[in-house]
């Protein structure tokens, strides 16, 4: 009996030692499966292809996965419609598969493992730009070539996709920094939209002695929601452009006056409760545009991007939208910034495939007007994107594109911080204006630490290129 | 003196075995039974084993020697020595992560263990409504950090959160509080938040091992005439020592890996006043592509652990905590 025990015991733990190398070797595919379980294999394959919706005959197409930001179940309809079944009717021969990654950290350590999509949607240059310096990502040179993308996009747009002398990506849609008003309470209270930085700030005065939040600003959930602040005022005010290029695109540093004047304006309106009432730390993001839509503030520093989300979260809010009061220096500037890029895997196995479907992206306009007019989608910075195809659509939003188009005909481009700045100092910049803001951090310290990060670009080349 | 030695026979199917000698073995006939009787146990152990070095030894290793590279976490790592560490050293960042740990050490190895203490001697004298009050305590602890996390971020948002409540009391000082905006006190905000969800496991582990203290040995105290707080101090706290070497071995621990309740509810902010070395690192790591430096951080962490460890059981073993 004790000697069945033993045996039993050391044939139980022969089997479990072999399930733990079974275990770690299922990832090798069923190319390993024995006779006896290849059937098997065969089973649950053919059963994740029928989940996924992959026909019989997908042995035969080619296989491209896009990635693509975790999405609520009505995004991703709107995402059938206009990109899903757009590219499957194009494709044909395609399996596209558009996958959606929860953060941003999987698809990195995916990549890293060398697997991930054939096309990653990056967040913008910054970041494309760590996937290129780990030689993760394609140079498009070719490809800019053979499709002709150089002509295709708008300049600033296009060259801010370079890294060290490359193209590696392609701008996925173009955004600016504006200032949003609530017109319900600008009609409560008589007041008229500023024109100049003098009037929005006897504006915000008023509007703090009467109680109100003068301009909505939160980042408690998102700590780098201040790139929006200093993208702005570094841009339209104190130095404005002409001292931001000259520091990222010339010989000057981050410490120059201009710059430090602008870095001056801002902590100056935030410690006046001008800019989200002193507690900007305590208010998340979400709660910004709610006391913006509430009338509890009647200003809001923010993207072109929140647009959608006032017509669809907001729909009774009376907003406006404009470029930021001029300042009778550097003019009416609006920041721009890539809203992301589209990169083509270094692992890819069907590369050539893939940047034809990214051309096609950029190249079907009549699904491109479509997804904008109807679903509020963002344009891409086409050339020949002519705006007067979307009249019809909302008046709001409408009128925004018309400020973007204009602005940039104008050349009134100022510099977001997530398209044009290295990566490095804009990581340390939205981690420290907090700091600034709050009295722990002298703006001499902060200012000199940026051009740290600056300088240090500057000498490995790696400074976005600057409309 | 000294401890005596291992006699060199052991004792094995009532035949004495010499431990090297094979002949012997042979001879007695008892080869295969001392062989599996000394390798199944090996054998059971052994699956375990390979997970453990499967995830925790070989990633553990890697992570040394990755501190060693410059690496962004995705291309080719470039060795740089201990240029990492160096850095470490220079960087005030990490000073002032670590002494948000510390602090934190400070408030979790105190508050959640007399909390926990006293509440669990209390509900350990409870009857029928015990089983009540041990649910209620606990069920924080099964809350997820991020849920919980989130419901009190808004509960601490100064616009619609109990500073409301506090307005409406007319305690207004109080309602103008930014408990997670004011770097002198978004710590604690958050630390009180992992104290609310933490001090019930604390109570449960104390008591079980009340329960587990012999109820003869309450008795015969006062018989002797002890007072209730001589028979807390005489006989539950010796009474439930090991129970607290272990929670303050896990608080020590844990409390400088800490990082879900900090990532969820500030996130390392405001301006870097609730950073710990576990929010740090994973911004060096994921957000600022410095994946090496990351992983030089993660051996500072660890070492700062493993010492703090062994004081901790040196500690206690001074302080009769644990047997020598």
């Amino acid at each position: 009996m004790k000697g069945m025990k033993r045996t039993l015991a050391v044939v139980l733990s022969t089997g479990m030692v072999l399930s733990l190398a079974a275990c770690g070797s299922s990832g090798s595919g069923s190319g390993q499966a024995s006779p006896e379980n290849s059937s098997a294999a065969e089973t649950t394959e053919a059963a994740a292809e029928s989940a996924a919706g992959v026909s019989s005959d997908s042995g035969e197409k080619t296989k491209i996965v896009i990635s693509y930001y975790l999405a609520d179940d009505n995004q991703v309809a709107v995402r059938h419609k206009y990109l899903d079944d757009p590219l499957a009717e194009a494709f044909p021969n395609d399996d596209i598969e558009i996958k959606m990654y929860t953060d941003r950290q999987s698809l990195q350590i995916e990549v890293a493992g060398g697997g991930g999509p054939d096309i990653l949607d990056l967040d913008g240059p910054t970041d494309v730009a760590e996937f290129a310096k780990a030689n993760r990502v394609l140079p498009l040179d070719d490809y800019a070539e053979q499709y002709g993308w150089a002509g295709m996009f708008y300049d600033w747009a296009y060259d801010s996709c370079f890294y060290d002398g490359k193209l590696y990506s392609l701008p996925t849609s173009f955004e600016g920094m504006v200032i949003y008003y609530n017109m319900d309470v600008f009609e409560k209270e008589g007041w008229e939209k500023p024109k100049t930085k003098e009037e929005l700030e006897a504006l915000c005065k008023t509007a703090r002695d009467a109680g109100y939040i003068p301009i909505a600003f939160g980042n408690s959930d998102y700590q780098g929601a201040v790139d929006w602040l200093y993208s702005t005022f570094t841009s339209c005010y104190g130095g404005g452009v002409s001292a931001v290029k000259e520091a990222l695109a010339g010989d000057g540093h981050y410490t120059d006056d201009g710059i430090r004047e602008s870095f001056e304006i801002m902590d100056t309106w935030w410690d006046n409760g001008w800019l989200g009432d002193n507690a900007s730390q305590s208010v998340t993001t979400t709660d910004m545009v709610a006391f913006f839509t509430e009338g509890r503030a009647p200003m809001m520093i923010d993207g072109t991007w929140a647009s959608s989300q006032l017509l669809a979260t907001y729909p009774d809010c009376n907003w406006d939208s404009e470029m930021m009061p001029d300042d009778g220096v550097n003019g009416q500037i609006l920041p721009f910034a890539t809203g992301g890029g589209y990169a083509i895997n270094a692992a890819s196995e069907n590369a050539d495939e893939a940047a034809k479907i990214l051309n096609w992206i950029f190249t079907s306009s009549d699904r491109h007007y479509a997804s904008i007019n109807e679903a509020s989608y963002q344009p891409y910075p086409l050339k020949d994107f002519d705006i007067t195809k979307l009249e019809g659509m909302d008046s709001k939003l409408y009128d925004q594109y018309k400020l973007l188009m204009d602005a940039q005909t104008n050349n009134q481009i100022g510099y977001c911080s997530w398209t044009f700045y290295p990566s490095d100092m804009r990581v340390y910049m939205n981690e420290n204006v907090d700091g600034l803001f709050l009295k722990t951090l002298s703006l001499d310290d902060f200012l000199s630490e940026c051009d740290g990060y600056l300088q240090k670009a500057k000498e490995e080349g790696t400074v976005p290129t600057l409309p | 003196m000294g401890r005596p030695c291992h006699p060199p026979f052991i004792k094995a199917g009532g035949i004495n075995l010499r431990r090297t000698n094979s002949t012997a073995l042979k001879q007695a006939g008892g080869t295969s039974r001392y062989t599996k009787e000394h390798i199944v146990p090996y054998l059971f152990v052994l699956p375990a084993f390979l997970l453990h070095l499967a995830v925790v030894f070989i990633p553990s290793l890697s992570t040394f020697v990755m501190a060693l590279f410059d690496w962004n976490g995705m291309g080719a790592a470039k060795f740089i020595g201990f240029q990492n560490f160096v850095k470490i050293f220079h960087d005030k960042q990490v000073s002032l992560a670590i002494i948000h740990n510390m602090k934190w050490l400070g408030i979790f190895i105190t508050v959640p263990i007399i909390l926990g203490f006293s509440i669990s001697l209390l509900v350990s004298r409870l009857g029928r409504t015990q089983m009540l009050f041990r649910t209620i305590y606990f069920i924080p602890y099964v809350i997820s950090a991020a849920v919980a996390g989130k419901i009190w971020t808004a509960l601490m948002n100064p616009y619609y959160g109990v500073n409301e409540v506090f307005a409406k009391l007319g305690w207004a000082k109080l309602s103008k509080v930014l408990w997670l905006g004011e770097p002198k006190i978004a710590l604690y905000a958050v630390a009180f938040v992992d104290n609310w969800h933490w001090w019930g496991f604390i109570m449960i582990l104390f008591l079980s091992a009340l329960q587990q203290v012999d109820p003869t040995l309450y008795e015969a105290a006062r018989v002797d005439g002890a007072t209730r707080w001589q028979e807390i101090i005489h006989v539950a706290v010796p009474g439930v020592r090991s129970t607290i070497a272990f929670i303050l071995i896990t608080t020590i621990m844990w409390s400088f890996l800490t990082f879900d309740y900090v990532y969820v509810m500030t996130n390392g902010g405001p301006a870097n006043a609730t950073e710990v070395m576990a929010t740090y690192i994973y911004k060096n790591a994921f957000v600022q592509y410095r994946a090496g430096y990351a992983n030089a951080l993660c051996v500072i962490q660890s070492a700062i652990c493993v010492g703090l460890y062994f004081f901790q059981k040196w500690v206690s073993k001074k302080g009769g905590l644990e047997d020598d």
